[in-house]
């Protein structure tokens, strides 16, 4: 079969071959390399075979050597079916569209590619830089990364840092998410910022110390504070002679106000505990991809149930060009039996227990010292809830803009 | 042949079956593969002395190889490589 393609792509002949030394003709083909097939004696002295175009040119020596006359009788393959339908100038015209669609995608931007970001989304990226006067598909020498960037960076007030580029039709842009920039509870702010900035509780406490560095505390040991009271105040009082209040000098408070916390608990857990075994079957897909195109080559054998088969993904690159352009990778699919167990209450602590020590975890990264925990499960309307008590002391506290500076008599 | 000879063959053939090394390479002769009596496949001979459709004769190290029947065409011929098909009646080895 692969002969046959061949024939067809390089184009072959049928030639007749005549004279009295057509043995010798055939040996002086056989040394110098040129496939003949389907020789056939005609009549006496005469001999019909069939090579390939490419090899003709090389006849005429070999004619000479051997005293033999050749005729051409057929011609086969792709090459003169073109010419005999006279199909060039539409294979021209497809060669030239195809020519132009390659430039103009190499011409333009068509994928975003967004790193840096754990608190805005991808979609939240593009929209922005849709803002800024991107868009999918437009020309390469319209972009301007600098002015793309500095007008994205004006737009959002989230991303302290961003960094634009483009690498072959992909715009990669790299940002640095400014996750403490609150406009209520910003960083401490310079000493020429004309605003007050007070110390107010984030979470509800029971004040168990506080340290006042700069500023007016407000509140004192024990006292119970709720979300947004003023724990220290940004602010000192000046006082004249007599001492009374003449003006305000506004700052920024700062100090170490912790308190007691608490956190209530309450989740139901799941009716039934899902146990997976791997059964030891799988199978092996193979993939290509162009870009971020992907294409799976099909398989022989049947794929397994969707909610039985277990999927490990590997990719490696098999052409080392810029931006991985053309890769291949392999998908290793794995079997797995999925039994059901309702859950009964020793399933259910140990669930609970994973889940309130994970909270724990939680807590702990927050900065909050846990004193005292306590965890119950219950079994409520046919099924188990876990409910959990925990208390502890934390650092409360954040900063908040009051307003401009404004000069108060009392 | 005389009974010196039947009992004393070529070294070299012995020394080749001893290490069991293929004679073809070695030696140059001849390596012929046979279906049957319907296509006969020759490799590594010198060169083709005459063609007909009843009569095939190559040339080789040892000789001359005459293939002998009826509707014989060569399927392809490349470098030492010689396929014939058709009604094979005898094989004749000429020196």
């Amino acid at each position: 079969m692969i002969h046959s393609v061949k024939k067809w792509l390089c184009g072959w002949l049928v030639l007749k071959v005549t004279g009295v030394k057509t043995g010798r003709f055939l040996s002086l083909c056989m040394n110098h390399g040129i496939e003949v097939w389907s020789v056939e004696e005609r009549d006496s002295g005469c001999l019909q075979l069939s090579m390939f175009l490419y090899d003709i040119p090389k006849l005429k020596k070999l004619r000479a050597k051997s005293a033999v006359h050749i005729r051409f009788m057929e011609r086969h393959g792709l090459i003169f079916q073109m010419r005999k339908h006279s199909n060039w100038p539409c294979v021209a015209v497809v060669i030239a569209v195809l020519v132009f669609l390659c430039v103009q995608y190499r011409s333009h931007i068509w994928y975003v590619k967004v790193d840096g970001n754990s608190f805005l989304s991808d979609e939240t990226c593009e929209q922005l830089l849709r803002q800024a006067g991107f868009y999918p598909g437009i020309r390469k020498k319209e972009l301007d990364c600098k002015s793309l960037c500095s007008t994205f960076l004006q737009q959002s007030g989230e991303i302290s840092w961003a960094s634009v580029s483009k690498e072959g039709q992909t715009l990669y842009l790299n940002i640095r998410e400014n996750l403490d920039a609150d406009s209520d509870s910003g960083m401490v702010p310079e000493e020429s910022d004309d605003y007050m900035y007070s110390l107010v509780a984030d979470q509800n406490a029971t004040i168990s110390s506080i340290i006042t560095r700069n500023g007016t505390p407000n509140v004192k040991v024990g006292d119970e504070v709720l979300v947004g009271d003023v724990l220290i105040y940004g602010r000192e009082p000046i006082l004249d002679d007599s001492g009374e209040i003449a003006d305000y000098l506004y700052l920024c408070a700062d100090g170490d106000v912790e308190g007691f916390v608490s956190y209530d608990w309450d989740e139901p857990l799941s009716s039934f505990q899902e146990v997976r075994t791997d059964t030891g079957n799988f199978y092996t897909r193979f993939f290509v991809g162009i870009g971020n195109h992907v294409w799976e080559i099909p398989g022989i054998y049947p794929e397994y149930c969707q909610s039985r088969q277990v999927t490990v993904y590997d990719k490696f690159s098999l052409i080392p060009l810029k931006d991985q352009f053309l890769w291949i990778g392999k998908r290793n699919v794995y079997e797995q039996d999925i039994s059901l167990y309702k859950t009964d209450r020793t399933l259910a602590m140990e669930e609970s227990e994973q889940l309130f020590s994970d909270y724990l975890l939680d807590l702990e990264e927050e900065g909050v010292e846990i004193l005292r925990k306590n965890m119950v499960i219950e079994y409520v309307d046919g099924g188990y809830r876990m409910v959990g008590h925990v208390e502890g002391t934390a650092t409360i506290g954040c900063y908040k803009k009051e307003g401009k500076m404004i000069h108060e008599y009392e | 042949m005389s009974k010196s000879q039947k009992l004393c063959p070529n070294t070299t053939e012995k020394l080749l079956d001893g290490l069991e090394l293929p004679k073809d390479l070695i030696l140059g002769i001849p390596y012929m593969q046979c279906y049957g009596n319907l296509e006969i496949i020759i490799e590594n001979f010198r060169g083709i002395l005459g063609i007909s459709t009843c009569e095939i004769e190559v040339s080789s190290k040892n000789g001359r190889i005459l293939i002998c029947g009826k509707n014989l065409s060569v399927c392809a011929i490349r470098d030492r490589y010689l396929k014939v098909n058709g009604h094979i009646v005898k094989i004749e080895f000429l020196t």
